[in-house]
């Protein structure tokens, strides 16, 4: 066949860097997929640009899509039925996740941009399990957040939610 | 500057909060006054509340006038927990100083009548309610009438929803606990009441989801559904756990009413062994419930119908379910569809092409072995054969053998081997096959999905592997150690 899906794209960050990928694991981007229906083939000639998006981080991005190139695509209309909260992730995308804050809020971003639906669900997984069981003080710890509230708004809220209080 | 989780767009944010439980969302509120905002837009958008009676060891923290006649000791003992009950505080007691329970739900209601913008975020309230002290919902409803999703469990006589109005719910879920197992004149007012709560929202304009746990389906509450409102109420999933009527009773004026049915959930409560012939309920009518359904057999999708564990079964089959051409899920009695002992009566000719997953309910009584096994497998046999030419969209078949609840894990009913043939059989033809033994629906797979809505967490069934799950395991084991030639 003369339009091989497993032909190359350039993929080029907000930083200059040009990075070919195979145009299967590019397509785990329903951004780039649509945008390669759209355009067709004369978009492989030219560097795709992803302007809010840098070469670390794409190159992150990449290896996920890499990983994940043989998944089944995801269903377009999630059923807000079927939708469990739960937040396990399995081994690989757990170890991909073990980076330093920047860079996974970084990765999140680019999956919402690039619009990579199962790499957002990780991300977002991801930092729920960094808020779970915590205390208020041990959250601001975790994401170096000044707590900016005098004492009587903080007793306002607490008392406010307080029916949510686990006892 | 680093990126924090505060430089998350919200619709990120909210995904990331979604995925957190109530506690967690509270704690987050707490953290800075950046998050508060999305915190509580996600901890009201969906509020859970269970009011249950103080535990032993909460009354006992909670009522310290007792312990004060033991000072010194007292105060190590208060604040060490140790179950030391001096006397039992007075109900009142109990209730003002236990703060897990009635205290939380006073915070709502004030917390929602001082912030309007709260309440807005409410859609989905569910309220488990086992402390026969408190009736008062009304006033936490009443500043949510915009709710989409309402879930109440009581165990109290007396829901007082007497004026409930919520013009926009789309889910009612109404749980009024156990039946009652004798039938007494204060028993049927109770239920007349229960039923007349349902009919008053029966009809409610976007009214699509209706589950009833615990309700007696009696003939003469069908004045409620009358037949000039045949065909008016918007419900497409109707769902009934743990309700009864030998007959049908006011179900198929219930049906009736209903423009398009596409889920159905019934599972009849059958006597008890304690009570015997004293229940509610002595058995189903497959016939006369199958009369009822057949006027949604074009548009039904998921028909699920389930009987307790000693419940019988009379009269002739449902009707061939061939004609429901939009059935997928299907989880039935076996006595609905076949005679059992009759050899000639099969399978392949009541189910529809469309089925995707069958479950099939095999009522074993008292007995403690199967002696129409030969017979039952033979007709799952004859669906697997079939199945590449008429039931091409079949994925999943499930056996579920029932025994009463006093022979639950006492007895094997057959050798496990057939459940080994019958999985390969239909692992050929591409379809899952799975078994269990266990005397209640709400342990089955179809049942377990039970779990899913927002009060199934006050109630997890207890699904525990019953002992002769545990046998044909071990038997499985040592068949294959001997095929394997280490035992003899």
């Amino acid at each position: 066949m003369a339009a091989e899906k497993s032909s190359i794209i350039t993929l080029q960050s907000n930083d200059g860097v040009s990075i070919d990928v195979d145009r299967q694991v590019a397509e785990r981007s329903m951004l780039i997929k649509n945008m390669m229906e759209d355009l067709g083939d004369e978009a492989i000639s030219t560097a795709v640009p992803i302007p809010n998006v840098n070469e670390s981080v794409l190159k992150k991005v990449i290896e996920w899509c890499e990983h994940h190139k043989n998944d089944p695509q995801p269903a377009q209309d999630d059923d807000s039925d079927s939708r469990k909260k739960t937040t396990d992730i399995e081994e690989w995308d757990q170890k991909f996740m073990q980076v330093d804050q920047e860079m996974l809020f970084e990765i999140i971003l680019a999956s919402n941009y690039l619009d990579i639906k199962p790499l957002l669900d990780v991300g977002c997984k991801t930092v729920a399990n960094m808020i779970k069981g915590k205390s208020p003080e041990e959250i601001r710890k975790t994401f170096n957040i000044t707590n900016d509230f005098t004492p009587e708004e903080e007793e306002q809220i607490r008392r406010e939610n307080e029916w949510a209080e686990d006892r | 500057m680093a990126l924090t989780l505060l430089a998350l767009p919200d619709d990120i944010s909210l995904d990331v909060l979604d995925l957190l439980s109530q506690h967690d969302l509270y704690n987050l509120a707490l953290v800075s006054s950046r998050i508060t905002g999305l915190a509580q837009r996600v901890l009201y958008r969906s509020v859970r509340l269970l009011i249950t009676r103080p535990s032993k060891q909460d009354q006992f923290v909670a009522n310290p006038s007792n312990l004060y006649k033991f000072t010194g000791l007292a105060r190590r003992v208060l604040y060490r927990s140790v179950r030391l009950l001096i006397t039992r505080p007075s109900k009142q007691d109990q209730f003002v100083a236990n703060p897990s329970n009635l205290y939380k739900f006073t915070r709502l209601v004030d917390t929602l009548a001082q912030n309007p913008h709260l309440r807005l975020y409410i859609s989905t309230l569910s309220i488990g309610v086992f402390d026969d002290r408190f009736e008062d919902y009304e006033k936490l409803l009443a500043l949510t009438p915009r709710l989409l999703s309402l879930y109440l469990s009581s165990s109290l006589p007396h829901f007082q929803l007497s004026n409930l109005a919520l013009p926009f719910l789309e889910t009612l879920g109404l749980d009024f606990g156990k039946l009652a197992v004798t039938r007494s004149q204060e028993v049927e007012e109770e239920n007349s009441h229960r039923i007349e709560i349902i009919a008053r929202q029966f009809w409610a304009p976007y009214l699509r989801k209706l589950l009833i746990r615990g309700i007696v389906l009696s003939p003469e509450m069908s004045v409620l559904f009358p037949s000039d409102r045949h065909r008016t109420a918007s419900i497409t999933d109707l769902q009934f756990r743990n309700c009864s009527d030998f007959e049908v009773g006011c179900l198929s004026d219930m049906l009736l009413c209903i423009k398009t049915l596409e889920r159905l959930t019934l599972e009849v409560f059958g006597p008890t062994e304690e009570s015997g012939g004293d229940a509610p309920c002595t058995g189903m009518e497959p016939e006369t419930i199958g009369h009822s359904i057949c006027i949604h057999a074009s548009t039904l999708v998921q028909l699920e119908i389930a009987g307790s564990d000693t419940t019988e079964f009379r009269g002739s089959l449902i009707d061939s379910l061939s004609g429901y051409s939009n059935l997928k899920l299907l989880a039935i009695p076996e006595p609905f569809l076949v005679m059992v002992q009759d050899e000639a009566s099969t399978l392949v000719d009541v189910l529809p092409s469309s089925l995707e997953e069958l479950q099939l309910q095999f009522p074993m009584g008292y007995g403690s072995e199967d002696e129409n096994r030969a017979t039952r497998i033979k007709r799952l046999e004859q669906v697997a054969a079939a199945k590449p030419v008429q039931f091409l969209a079949l994925k999943r078949v499930v056996w579920w053998e029932q025994p009463t609840r006093s022979l639950e894990g006492k007895v094997v009913y057959g050798p496990l081997s057939d459940m080994d043939h019958l999985t390969t059989t239909f692992n050929k033809v591409g379809v899952k096959f799975e078994w269990c033994s266990t005397a209640f629906f709400e342990c089955s797979p179809f049942g377990r999905k039970y779990d899913e809505h927002p009060w199934g967490n006050y109630r997890v069934p207890k699904v525990k592997k019953t002992k002769s799950l545990l046998d044909l395991e071990r038997d499985k084991f040592i068949r294959s150690m001997k095929a394997s030639g280490i035992i003899s």
